[in-house]
């Protein structure tokens, strides 16, 4: 069990993490905020024995998914647009703000492995033991990922040719 | 190509809410406390108020069992007293000796009315671990009983008993576990877990002395046979209410664990 300070620590190094796993996940900022809380809520009560901060890492990243998982049997799901939150993002160019409405298009897997692999640094052999899913279909979901995300980036080009 | 920079500029302008750990530390001391000091008053709620819709002309006794066939709305009354602890549910089928309940998301749970039980309570929790339970007992038997143990990650009702999600908060200490020394029986096929539940009360004298820590004996288990998660503790005590908190006076002895595992045996006999 964390002392109070070393929770806090910990908290504060990977809420943002968990926050953009969630939100890759959900597309949502108010239930990527909720899940935030229940995965750290979870950590501060849990008395499981880490061997290493990275132990840490890869417990907080498949807890959220978990979570997530479980908050999309909910049927009590709202969902805020996304350009009401993209409103509030201060992007530094309209590329850039292009890129996250594209990414955020995707399908849900892709999104995902997208964000552990390029944003996490994980390889997509951590990838395949975070998700529980073969080597073979991560690597499958980020080249679908990029291609599907190529194909969208370049219909937004011709639309504004 | 994919533009690995560009993404991860994009998406560093996500960040959590400022306030995410104030509200898991609020979360954690409230929750940590509110288990310990409400749940014997959280019990009491519920059952007066089940009870009540039990009895006010919904039950009946039929083929020795009693039935309850409440209309949804009168069950979702239930919500008015503890709306934290009741979720989403459905009432799936009835049959004679029996109503299925269905929570939202989770395994189904079949809920028997016996004769030697004369009113029922049913919560529905979600926070950490989601938990369902499901109280039988009789009015004059100072026995509670409740069923718990969903594994989140298997989605399943087990019957087991999750010490880690049983804490409360401590200031000096943090969270703490109230559950202890927990033993294991096999009983009629079914695998039961004794252990011991630490309570804290202010004893019955005039002026009350300061809270004590008790242990009383507490039993879970789930009956493969009839498809049911039961859980039985002792109710030991009155509670006061001082605006926002609670005061347990400790009025009864309890049970020993010898005397728990004859009461869960008189159980499982009896719902056979």
């Amino acid at each position: 069990m964390f002392q109070e300070a070393q929770f806090t620590r910990i908290a504060e190094k990977y809420m943002d993490m968990i926050f953009r796993i969630a939100f890759h996940y959900l597309k949502d900022r108010a239930e990527a905020d909720d899940i935030t809380q229940e995965v750290l809520l979870k950590l501060y009560r849990t008395d499981k024995f880490f061997e290493s901060e990275a132990h840490i890492r890869n417990w907080l990243v498949r807890v959220t998914v978990n979570c997530c998982k479980k908050a999309c049997l909910s049927p009590w799901r709202k969902r805020e647009p996304l350009d009401a939150y993209m409103d509030q993002l201060s992007f530094m160019t309209p590329e850039h703000s292009t890129l996250f409405y594209m990414i955020m298009e995707l399908p849900r897997k892709y999104r995902l492995a997208i964000y552990l692999y390029y944003y996490e640094g994980y390889s997509t052999g951590e990838i395949a033991g975070l998700l529980h899913m073969p080597k073979a279909t991560v690597a499958t979901h980020l080249r679908r990922g990029r291609e599907l995300l190529k194909e969208k980036l370049q219909q937004e080009e011709h639309s504004h040719v | 190509m994919f533009d690995s920079k560009m993404y991860q500029e994009v998406f560093s302008s996500l960040h959590a809410s400022e306030d995410t750990l104030d509200q898991v530390m609020k979360k954690a001391v409230r929750t940590g406390k509110m288990r310990r000091r409400l749940f014997p008053a959280f019990v009491v709620l519920l059952t007066l108020a089940i009870s009540g819709a039990v009895f006010s002309g919904s039950a009946r006794k039929s083929h020795g069992a009693w039935v309850f066939h409440g209309s949804r709305k009168e069950i979702e009354k239930m919500g008015v007293y503890c709306p934290e602890q009741l979720g989403p549910y459905r009432i799936d089928e009835q049959s004679a000796d029996s109503f299925h309940m269905v929570s939202a998301g989770a395994g189904s749970l079949k809920a028997f009315f016996r004769p030697d039980y004369t009113w029922m309570s049913v919560s529905y929790e979600k926070n950490s671990r989601q938990s369902l339970s499901l109280s039988l007992g009789t009015m004059d038997h100072p026995l509670w009983a409740d069923a718990s143990g969903y594994d989140l990650e298997n989605d399943i009702w087990n019957g087991r008993l999750y010490p880690e999600t049983l804490t409360w908060y401590d200031e000096a200490q943090g969270s703490v576990s109230y559950v202890d020394h927990i033993t294991e029986h096999t009983y009629q096929n079914c695998t039961i877990y004794l252990y011991d539940r630490i309570t804290e009360y202010a004893g019955s004298a005039d002026p009350a002395p300061p809270l004590t820590d008790y242990r009383d004996a507490c039993a879970v288990w789930t009956d493969p046979e009839i498809g049911v998660w039961f859980g039985i503790s002792p109710f030991c005590a009155v509670w006061e209410m001082d605006g926002d908190s609670y005061t347990y006076i400790r009025e009864d002895e309890g049970v020993t664990k010898e005397e728990m595992l004859g009461y869960v045996k008189e159980i499982i006999d009896g719902c056979r």
